[in-house]
């Protein structure tokens, strides 16, 4: 890197700092935008984001930022990184979308979207602790709506 | 995984994400998936219920044409109703029931339809009519077609909306007049790919925005291609199909112009144009005009003989089985990447980049064992490469790269420059072993850094060189412009041998060939397969033989 590199520090919600090259900050888009509009002053405060999770989104950035790393091998850190519980895919899927980091909001939405797939709605609202808010009647309405997709 | 802990329990997180995120994670579901999770609760019936792609492509193709009405209708008409939009609508159906799409397209008009991707399966009886409820889509920006019969709308002032920007037909059928009004009135198209038009021999554009424009002739009656867009960055011309065994299927185009307009080209594909007379007339026309060019594929090229080109953008160039080449001339200082596979060698003089990595695959001649001459103008063409960052070979077997003893004796090896070379035999012969492969190479290559070889594995050969001249020099060492590898060479890494007769015969090799210090041998795990020099040979780059 060269002798002119940038440090940002970034602080999450629960007041930890992160230091971080500023080539590697931009990959969130808001971030970026801040720094192009240069109304970045010393510390660029995270609202949104915890730090727990802000150290999961600087390992992902740090690990696709690397040179000379093959695809196989960011293949492997992806799945391994999408192997969280519900509660933390939810919160990257949250920090992602406030950082407008569309490479991890994606990579995450696809691994709800896998953890649903193949399973009846029943089975969704049991993994997901969601409440049935239908009645019988609505229910059974979408369920005659939506026979074509259950054969 | 993580176990669930009490905590973290009843809490409907998916519920609470913002306005948006639940339709964006069941967009990557397929779409009958969606629609099974319209049944988990209120907050996913309203995701579900404006989702903005419809994909009807593979779900229904083997079930009755009842459950697709029956799932279409309802979506549709509570689209039209609660005013949501339709950003994407995709149907695969079989032809004999293409007339029930067409009060579809009303409501996806009315639904400010964006893209519209509509493929009839044929059963050959004919074309379908395209509805002509599309060319009021005005906000339509993508549009792919195939199997369609399209004419004219009646009230000829309407045609496709100035808001669309791609443009695919595939075996279409449509006449002259209704290519010239679509070149007149699309003047935004940006992307542009026919194949297998039927009812015009000519195609000629001049669509000011474009640019990516694909032409596939075979299952035309397409005879002249004439290109003049100012815009267009990205051609390709394909003619014949030729590299399928299955699928050969022949052309009649003869003629393509890309005029001097298409100065922004900058990636131009030529792809079994046997028809079109690729003179060196031709070829100078087009290269003068078009100096910006970058990437360069000739493929299936019967009848060109002689490609010469200079230009100072070019970096990629690809000649594949155009099997009348004699003579290639390249005048181009920033060339990185150079393949060739045709049946012959041509005469070949270059001018690259000191990175350029070259694929070189080719045959010696007939299979039969080649003789001194020919080896001479392998030696002739290899020497064109002497400093080039990486060259792959690729050959029918060891004859053609193994250049006998005797012969050596009068030539000078011709790349002592490069150092990363891979060796890929096709057919290999039992009576070459790898240490016949080794000191062949090493005679081409004196200065060699790493050498891949693949046969029954890909094996790496990583050599390293004693730099400091040493007291006693021999006079080999000091009467060539390379390091005498006999006397020079440290180290050798050999990665990845699981033969291990061939591997005891590399070790005998070095033992009594070189003064070699260190033999390591690494395993198989520590390959890197992203280093130069050890990239795996491009399947054939037409779109015919892609993984599809």
């Amino acid at each position: 890197m060269s002798s002119s590199t940038k440090f940002l520090t970034l602080k999450t919600c629960d007041d930890k700092k992160f230091v971080l090259d500023e080539a590697i900050a931009v990959r969130s888009q808001t971030i970026k935008n801040m720094v192009e509009d240069d109304c970045v002053s010393n510390v660029i405060p995270l609202p949104n984001v915890n730090s727990k999770t802000m150290t999961k989104v600087i390992e992902y950035w740090k690990k696709h930022s690397e040179e000379g790393v093959s695809k196989d091998v960011l293949m492997d850190f992806d799945k391994a990184f999408v192997k969280v519980h519900h509660s933390i895919l939810h919160a990257l899927i949250l920090a992602a979308n406030f950082l407008n980091d569309k490479e991890i909001l994606d990579m995450m939405c696809q691994e709800v979207a896998d953890r649903i797939k193949g399973k009846t709605p029943e089975e969704i609202r049991k993994e997901f602790d969601i409440k049935n808010d239908f009645t019988p009647e609505e229910e059974e309405e979408i369920r005659k709506e939506n026979a074509w997709a259950f054969e | 995984m993580d176990r669930i802990s009490p905590a973290a329990r009843n809490l409907d997180r998916i519920s609470q994400l913002p306005a948006g995120m639940l339709e964006h994670i069941l967009s990557f579901l397929p779409f009958e998936e969606a629609a099974r999770m319209s049944g988990v609760s209120t907050t996913w019936k309203n995701a579900y219920s404006s989702l903005p792609c419809l994909n009807f492509e593979r779900y229904f193709l083997d079930k009755p044409i009842e459950k697709l009405v029956n799932a279409v209708d309802p979506i549709l008409t509570y689209r039209k109703n609660q005013k949501v939009s339709v950003e994407k609508f995709s149907l695969r159906i079989n032809q004999q029931w293409s007339s029930l799409f067409s009060n579809w397209i009303d409501t996806l008009v009315d639904c400010k339809i964006k893209e519209l991707n509509l493929v009839l399966r044929s059963t050959r009886t004919g074309y379908t009519k395209l509805p002509e409820a599309i060319f009021n889509a005005k906000a339509l920006k993508v549009l792919k077609l195939s199997e369609f019969h399209i004419e004219l709308p009646s009230n000829s002032t309407i045609m496709f909306s100035s808001s669309l920007r791609e443009l695919h037909l595939q075996s279409v059928y449509f006449d002259e007049e209704f290519m010239q009004a679509l070149c007149t009135s699309c003047i935004n198209l940006e992307v542009f790919m026919v194949r297998g038009l039927k009812g015009v021999t000519r195609f000629q554009t001049s669509l000011p925005k474009l640019k990516k424009l694909q032409v596939t002739a075979y299952y035309s009656k397409l005879r002249f291609v004439d290109i003049r867009s100012p815009n267009i960055e990205d051609l390709d011309v394909y003619g014949s199909n030729l590299c399928s065994d299955y699928f050969k299927s022949e052309s009649d185009l003869n003629v393509v112009i890309i005029t001097n307009c298409c100065k922004a080209l900058k990636s131009l594909q030529l792809n079994g144009l046997n028809g079109v007379a690729m003179t060196q007339k031709w070829f100078d026309e087009i290269f003068t005009c078009l100096q910006n060019i970058e990437k360069l594929d000739l493929g299936d090229c019967n009848m060109l003989k002689t490609v010469k080109i200079s230009g100072v953008f070019l970096k990629q160039l690809r000649v594949y089985r155009c099997d009348n080449v004699i003579t290639i001339e390249l005048d181009t200082p920033n060339l990185i990447e150079f393949s060739y596979d045709c049946s012959s060698l041509p005469n070949l003089k270059l001018k690259a980049s000191a990175s350029l990595e070259a694929n070189i695959k080719f045959d010696s001649e007939g299979g039969e064992t080649p003789n001194s001459d020919w080896y001479s103008k392998l030696v002739k063409f290899l020497d064109n490469f002497n400093h080039s960052m990486a060259l792959e070979l690729t050959c029918k077997s060891e004859k053609g790269l193994v250049i006998p003893k005797d012969v050596r004796e009068h030539l000078f090896p011709p790349l002592y420059g490069t150092n990363h070379v891979k060796v890929h035999i096709h057919n290999p012969l039992i009576s070459y072993s790898v240490v016949d492969i080794l000191d062949g190479i090493f005679w081409l290559s004196p200065q060699l850094d790493t050498l891949s070889y693949s046969k029954f594995d890909l094996n790496t050969l990583e050599f390293s060189y004693e730099d400091a001249l040493g007291e006693d020099e021999k006079f080999c060492c000091t009467s060539q412009p390379w390091n005498c590898w006999r006397h020079k060479l440290k180290q050798v890494r050999i990665h990845n041998f699981k033969h291990k007769e061939e591997k005891q015969k590399l070790k005998n090799y070095f033992s009594t060939n070189t003064d070699i210090l260190e033999i390591i041998e690494v395993p198989p795990a520590h390959i890197d397969l992203e280093s130069p020099g050890n990239k795996y040979i491009p399947k054939c780059p037409c779109p015919n033989c892609s993984s599809d």
